[in-house]
């Protein structure tokens, strides 16, 4: 691929984001190219370097707030002129807005939720452990002794590796929650280039 | 290595790169490459938000008759730096006290 025509899809790409966002990237990657050709590289190489354009897209992308990209859409929309659409047209696509929008909160919502029961579980174990502990030194007679104790042991064996398991999902929670906010974001990309 | 983790590490190699001197782009990834692989997409983002954060002061100058950028560091941004190199002594303690332990394995 030629520098014109990536720069072409980064554009295509990039075509929802406010104009000066596109602006700076364009000059960015132009730049980069030109940087590359001068240090000996051939157009088509220096290109290929940079890599897919979907990763491109979502560095810029992940760096803009998303009331900007929310802004930008909602101002595409009004220059379309389709305000005529909006108003008439608000029976039909209010609850389909509402729907889409409530399928990643509901995804959200679902993930931290499991999330919270994990550590729930963790904290009742834990306090079951402590609560076994505390009966070992209160209760009298050595048969219920031997049970706080063996409760104790049971429930402090339990929450060790279940900490370490609400711990490593909470790590993985964030981290598909930052994906499936990166995932909202593009999607108000207007169109995406097909570029490899 | 943890994204955040990663993150800051970045930053913190793209403005030492720019202590000696101002720097664009292509020479940033370049002169980092013997120390850390960054694409160019990276960088990108990296760029931006050293500027908003104000670490980083650009430029367009012409060259060979179209614009390039250039970055220099910031009163703040070395501020920054320093301030990284003081987060990471602690962080130097844990891992040699690591490094001690799992060395005796």
């Amino acid at each position: 691929m030629m520098k014109h025509e990536f720069l072409r899809e980064l554009l295509k790409s990039l075509s929802s984001l406010p104009q000066i966002e596109r602006d700076k990237a364009y000059a960015f990657y132009a730049e980069i190219i030109d940087d590359s050709m001068e240090d000996g590289m051939s157009e088509e190489d220096a290109v290929a370097k940079l890599g897919g354009m979907e990763d491109i897209v979502d560095h810029i992308v992940a760096e803009i707030p998303i009331s900007v990209l929310l802004k930008s859409r909602w101002s595409i929309k009004n220059a379309a002129g389709s305000r005529s659409f909006l108003i008439l047209g608000f029976p039909l696509w209010f609850p389909v807005l509402i729907t889409v929008l409530c399928v990643p909160l509901v995804l959200f919502i679902v993930l931290w939720a499991v999330d919270l029961v994990l550590w729930a579980v963790c904290a009742a174990i834990a306090a079951a452990a402590l609560g076994s502990v505390i009966g070992l030194f209160s209760i009298p007679g050595v048969g219920e002794k031997l049970m706080s104790l063996g409760g104790a042991l049971v429930c402090g064996g339990l929450t060790v590796p279940l900490v370490l398991a609400a711990f490593e999902g909470t790590r993985q929670f964030a981290y598909l929650t930052n994906r499936l906010w990166i995932k909202i974001k593009n999607s108000l990309l207007k169109k995406r280039g097909n570029v490899q | 290595m943890d994204a955040q983790l990663k993150r800051g590490v970045l930053e913190a190699c793209v403005l030492s790169a720019l202590v000696k001197e101002r720097s664009y782009g292509y020479q940033i990834i370049k002169s980092l490459a013997p120390v850390v692989s960054i694409s160019e997409s990276t960088l990108y983002p990296i760029l931006k938000r050293l500027e908003t954060s104000g670490y980083l002061a650009v430029q367009s100058l012409e060259h060979n008759g179209r614009l390039r950028k250039y970055y220099a560091i910031t009163d703040s941004g070395k501020d920054r730096l320093v301030q990284f190199i003081e987060e990471w002594e602690g962080i130097a303690d844990i891992y040699h006290y690591i490094q001690k332990e799992v060395e005796s394995l």
